[in-house]
């Protein structure tokens, strides 16, 4: 077990909320033990981006926006948000982006980190359910998953590919998961700390599996839903795409 | 000595020299190893027995086989440590974006106008 619940005394209620000017939001506010920050890695998102963070502002937590290396004003967008925006000078992967954000929450101090993907399929309203296995100690990290819900609209064709990629989890770490490369997960201070991702690019869903696994934390899934829209769909993996992350995936693997 | 001798022995030459005078003038020890293979090229050139011989001694049938195979095999591991000199320097390269990321992240206050890109 590792430090889940570090810096108590930091609650939610400490968050200037002031700052979220939408009229029509629920704000929700749960009773987490400590400083929570979501990460969102974006590429080229610039007005999905601004969806997602008007979402994201409904909850009381601090949000880092890590633009990576985009060439649209998703950077603007995300500073023009008030939120944290770092951005990667170098176009280096989701991967890669994601890893900057936790280890950007880390250093800030944060106790939960959330990913959360910029494209408008994850939904902020969800994240208590993400966040309360974690933050009340009964693992280390919460991993969505969409087939549990009975609300995602999953593509059949989508869910093929999600199932191989189940098959290939299963073969390769042993660990038996739900759901595979859903960008919704909830990770401990302990979990972010024992984790580095170093799969630049969409391999990075398998690798940290595999990290895990090795760091022996504990995780659960929880059921998260999925938007697919047309919008979502048009820049998501594609079943030509998997067997190109499954080459970066093996190839990462045998020259680390 | 035929004309493919002669060629092939002339440029060969004229690669070890320019090698020696590398390993003269920076004392690296690649280019001592890169003109004692120009060397030893010439040899092979001039005497393909000397190769036979060798390949025999293998049980490969042809001197020519033995040296597709040698350079095959070298081009591929050098081909590899290439690869993961070049995943070495992606890593370190994403390291160090990650780091200037970190450094000059935009901190959250009031909602700023969108700036100039850079700024």
């Amino acid at each position: 077990m590792r430090s889940v619940g570090r810096g108590v005394a930091a609650g939610a209620a400490e968050v200037d909320v002031s700052r979220y000017t939408f009229p029509s939001a629920t704000l929700y506010m749960p009773a987490v033990p400590g400083r929570v920050f979501i990460v969102v890695p974006a590429y080229n998102e610039g007005q999905r981006l601004l969806r997602v963070l008007d979402d994201l502002a409904r909850t009381p937590h601090a949000v880092v926006v890590v633009d990576d290396g985009s060439r649209d004003d998703t950077f603007e967008v995300a500073r023009g948000r008030g939120v944290y925006a770092l951005r990667h000078t170098i176009n280096r992967g989701q991967g890669a982006a994601l890893q900057t954000g936790i280890s950007f929450a880390l250093r800030e101090g944060a106790d939960f980190i959330v990913t959360f993907d910029a494209d408008g399929q994850h939904l902020a309203s969800e994240l208590d359910q993400l966040l309360a296995p974690v933050a009340a100690g009964q693992c280390d990290v919460a991993l969505g998953n969409r087939f549990l819900s009975g609300t995602s609209n999953v593509p059949p064709m989508r869910k093929v590919v999600l199932h191989l990629a189940r098959l290939f989890t299963f073969l390769t770490t042993g660990i038996r998961v739900g759901d595979c490369h859903n960008g919704y997960r909830v990770l401990s201070r302990g979990a972010a700390s024992a984790i580095y991702l170093k799969q630049d690019r969409m391999a990075h869903a398998s690798e940290i599996y595999d990290q895990i696994l090795r760091a022996k934390l504990r995780f659960l899934e929880v059921p998260v839903t999925i938007r697919y829209s047309d919008e979502t769909l048009a820049k998501g993996q594609r079943l030509s795409n998997s067997l190109s992350v499954l080459f970066q995936y093996l190839f990462g693997k045998i020259t680390q | 000595m035929n004309a493919f001798q002669i060629a092939f022995t002339a440029i060969f030459a004229l690669q070890a020299l320019v090698a020696v005078r590398r390993f003269l003038g920076t004392h690296h020890l690649a280019s001592l190893v890169f003109a004692l293979a120009w060397l030893l090229a010439i040899v092979l050139v001039n005497a393909p027995e000397l190769t036979t011989d060798a390949a025999r001694l293998l049980g490969i049938g042809r001197g020519v086989d033995l040296v597709t195979y040698a350079l095959l095999s070298l081009f591929l591991w050098a081909h590899y440590q290439h690869y993961l000199r070049y995943k070495r320097l992606e890593n370190q390269l994403t390291v160090l974006v990650r780091e200037l990321a970190i450094l000059n992240a935009a901190r959250p206050g009031p909602a700023a106008a969108p700036g100039p890109r850079g700024a």
